[in-house]
């Protein structure tokens, strides 16, 4: 399968290239704001995404787009501008064919997101549990602002899909806090979590009332690979920044030994 | 705003008037080929004031076509209420004196489709009051009152012809007047209650009380031997009714105009508010400032430098985006926030801490609406200065309303210091008082910190998911 990339700035379309190498899908194909060299293209040749610019000088994106889908009526369009364009202002019909709107400067994690609604595929996370804690998708570390949030995440690992409650979660990372205070940062947390997953599009927590799920389908994990015979412990040790772990790596040595 | 209502007034004045006239000229034409029978000597100043009420009643209809032009919140009900209205007036006129039972019956078939105009007529009149009363007093009304209403109507309706045919049309009076009483009861029920008159009060009592005249007299007019009296009083009553209308609606329109125009100037007080918000998010010192930042992050770690420009791109986009739109879920303000933290954080040694003790977020708040109130705490805070310093925006939701509180353990400020015209805090509250009818309670002491509490009444925009 083939996808397009069309700029009329050349910088433009490295960066794009930067971004993407992690797509093994497909072959890329770039392309200056020439429409008749673009639609010649898409006639002779299986394309069924198609990356466009929209203020170009040869040609208006949204036209083009309409001109592509007249050629295949499959193809998926994400647009790439450094325009405040919406989703509301694209006219119906084209707006079915739409998949995505990134904004420059381009983003790897929103262009991600992009092909995982393309390929119909939920983004998966990767998570490392042994030698430090670190969460992945498609190879990118994932940046968590808030560090609490992210030991948040970790308890819910280990807890292995089991709900979390608000109590457990506060004796686990605020031991020494006040209720009142330690309440008012879980709701801190919590809230950050939530955003965090949003931005890179892994929706892996279900969160209701003072109770958290862990949705097991959407993260890969090394821990979890352990407890099901699927890998061997090595040497490092486990959770290793948190306290609340320890219980959990002796019961992972006992299992071991 | 005085020259809008006017325009508006000079040009449905000229068509009322004109179709008055015209219409009293119909009028008398009309009443010298009809059938007619009480006293020749009064049948002249009869049919001249049956044409004045027809057509004012007539311009009336007219008055809502143009209301509906001018203003979308003009609805069916008041239309239908005013052509019902027309019609029972204006037959009524002729007809009820040939009625009165049990002496005189109709001879004319056109007398008998006038009788049957002038009883649907009130029955139009009185549903389009009924639901004109349900929506516009937003009183819900149950199917126990519902049911029985519209049955009268319809047995009212369709029995009017049999029973005339065996003169036994008076015995519908009693659903008449019954369906009569009870729009009165209700009405007057409901402004005692709520100790309001308006449109429909007014309106409502004005008919009713001409419609029971009528009846009033239909049933026992018998008894007076002059025609001239009751068939006078009925044409004068009806034209106090048009009159009445007439002014009420005319008050109502104007006030609708009013309102349209009361909302264009809100858009454009909200615009200019919002716009110096967003200038100061796009002052160079800012850009350049952030600029810096990332360079420097750069050149400690590739990705974290890609990380802050990726972040100042989002804020920058979002300063672009809220030039068009005022109103945001409280989640979205909330990343707003959270990525200005970010920014201000790559700039210092020691992070800001900003908690976000949110238990609700189904609600909507201008954008750029407290990001100015976090800036100001940063800012004039010098939270560096306090071991524990911090910044915390707790949300929840009470029975009436939304709550929001911006805190910080800062150095405070003086209160009664505050300026309204300052960037932070007065521009803000005016946008919350403006889109959603919230208030703010400031409150500050010096050396422990500041709290801004903000309280947005439930209903109305608050809720909505898209709002300009």
């Amino acid at each position: 399968m083939q996808a397009i990339v069309v700029d009329d700035e050349s910088s433009a379309l490295h960066l794009f290239l930067d971004g993407v190498v992690t797509d093994s899908k497909r072959e890329y194909h770039f392309f200056k704001d020439n429409p008749k060299t673009i639609l010649s293209y898409v006639r002779n040749n299986d394309v069924d995404l198609a990356f466009l610019d929209v203020n170009m000088p040869g040609i208006n994106g949204l036209e083009l787009a309409k001109d592509l889908i007249k050629v295949n009526p499959a193809m998926k369009i994400a647009f790439i501008t450094g325009t405040n364009l919406k989703r509301e202002d694209l006219d119906q019909k084209l707006a079915q064919s739409v998949v995505a709107i990134l904004y420059k400067p381009l983003s790897a994690v929103e262009l991600e997101k992009a092909l995982s609604i393309v390929d119909k595929e939920d983004l998966i996370l990767d998570v490392k549990t042994f030698g430090t804690f670190d969460c992945f998708v498609n190879g990118h570390n994932v940046r968590f602002p808030s560090n609490k949030s992210k030991e948040l995440l970790a308890l819910l690992i280990v807890y292995n899909g089991k709900s979390l409650t608000m109590d457990q979660a506060i004796t686990a990372l605020w031991p020494d806090r006040d209720l009142d205070k330690a309440k008012i940062l879980y709701r801190d947390a919590v809230w950050k979590l939530r955003a965090t997953l949003e931005e890179i599009g892994v929706p892996c927590v279900i969160f209701e009332r003072a109770l958290l799920t862990l949705r097991k389908e959407m993260v890969r994990c090394d821990y979890y690979e352990l407890l099901e015979g699927k890998r061997k412990m090595g040497e490092e040790d486990f959770l290793p920044s948190y306290e609340w772990s320890l219980p959990y790596q002796n019961q992972l040595d006992f299992i071991n030994n | 705003m005085e020259k809008r209502c006017l325009k508006l007034s000079r040009i449905t004045w000229i068509i009322a008037l004109s179709v008055f006239v015209v219409g009293s000229f119909i009028s008398l034409f009309l009443g010298s080929v009809l059938h007619f029978s009480p006293q020749e000597h009064n049948a002249q100043f009869v049919r001249i004031t049956n044409g004045i009420a027809i057509f004012s009643l007539f311009s009336i209809v007219l008055i809502e076509v143009l209301a509906h032009f001018f203003n979308k919140d003009a609805n069916w009900n008041t239309f239908v209420a005013a052509i019902g209205l027309f019609l029972f007036v204006g037959a009524s006129m002729d007809t009820v004196a040939q009625f009165l039972p049990p002496d005189n019956s109709p001879t004319h078939p056109y007398d008998y489709l006038l009788a049957l105009t002038s009883h649907l007529g009130f029955i139009i009149t009185i549903i389009g009051f009924f639901r004109f009363f349900e929506s516009d007093y937003k009183v819900s009304v149950t199917n126990k009152e519902r049911v029985p209403f519209y049955m009268a109507a319809l047995v009212s309706a369709s029995a009017y012809i049999p029973l005339l045919l065996v003169h036994a049309s008076y015995l519908l009076l009693i659903l008449d007047a019954g369906m009569t009483l009870y729009m009165l009861i209700k009405c007057l029920v409901y402004a005692t209650r709520k100790k309001t008159i308006n449109v429909t009060f007014v309106l409502s009592m004005s008919i009713a009380a001409v419609a029971f005249t009528a009846l009033f007299i239909d049933e026992f007019g018998v008894n007076f031997p002059n025609y001239f009296f009751d068939f006078g009083f009925l044409s004068i009553s009806g034209i106090i009714v048009a009159i009445l209308y007439y002014a009420v609606y005319l008050v109502f329109v104007v006030k609708a105009v009013n309102e349209a125009y009361r909302k264009e100037e809100l858009e454009r007080q909200t615009k200019e508010l919002q716009s110096v918000v967003l200038k100061e998010q796009i002052k160079p010192h800012f850009v350049f400032n952030a600029l810096n930042a990332i360079k420097l992050a750069y050149q400690r770690d590739k990705q974290k430098g890609e990380d802050a420009i990726d972040l100042f791109s989002k804020y920058l986009r979002s300063s672009t985006e809220a030039g068009s739109v005022f109103l945001i879920p409280l989640e979205k303000e909330l990343s707003v926030i959270s990525w200005y933290v970010e920014l201000e954080n790559l700039k210092v040694s020691k992070p800001y801490e900003v908690i976000f003790n949110i238990d609700a977020y189904d609600f909507q708040v201008p954008y750029f609406g407290l990001q100015p109130l976090v800036e100001n705490a940063i800012r004039y805070g010098r939270l560096a200065e306090k071991e524990d310093g911090h910044v915390e925006i707790s949300s929840f939701e009470e029975e009436n309303c939304y709550k929001i509180i911006i805190s910080d353990n800062g150095v405070g400020f003086d209160p009664f210091k505050i300026d309204d015209s300052s960037y932070g805090i007065g521009n803000t509250r005016q946008r919350f008082k403006l889109l959603l009818n919230a208030t703010f309670e400031i409150g500050s002491k010096l050396g422990e910190g500041s709290t801004i509490t903000i309280t947005i009444p439930k209903g109305g925009k608050a809720d909505a998911s898209d709002s300009r």
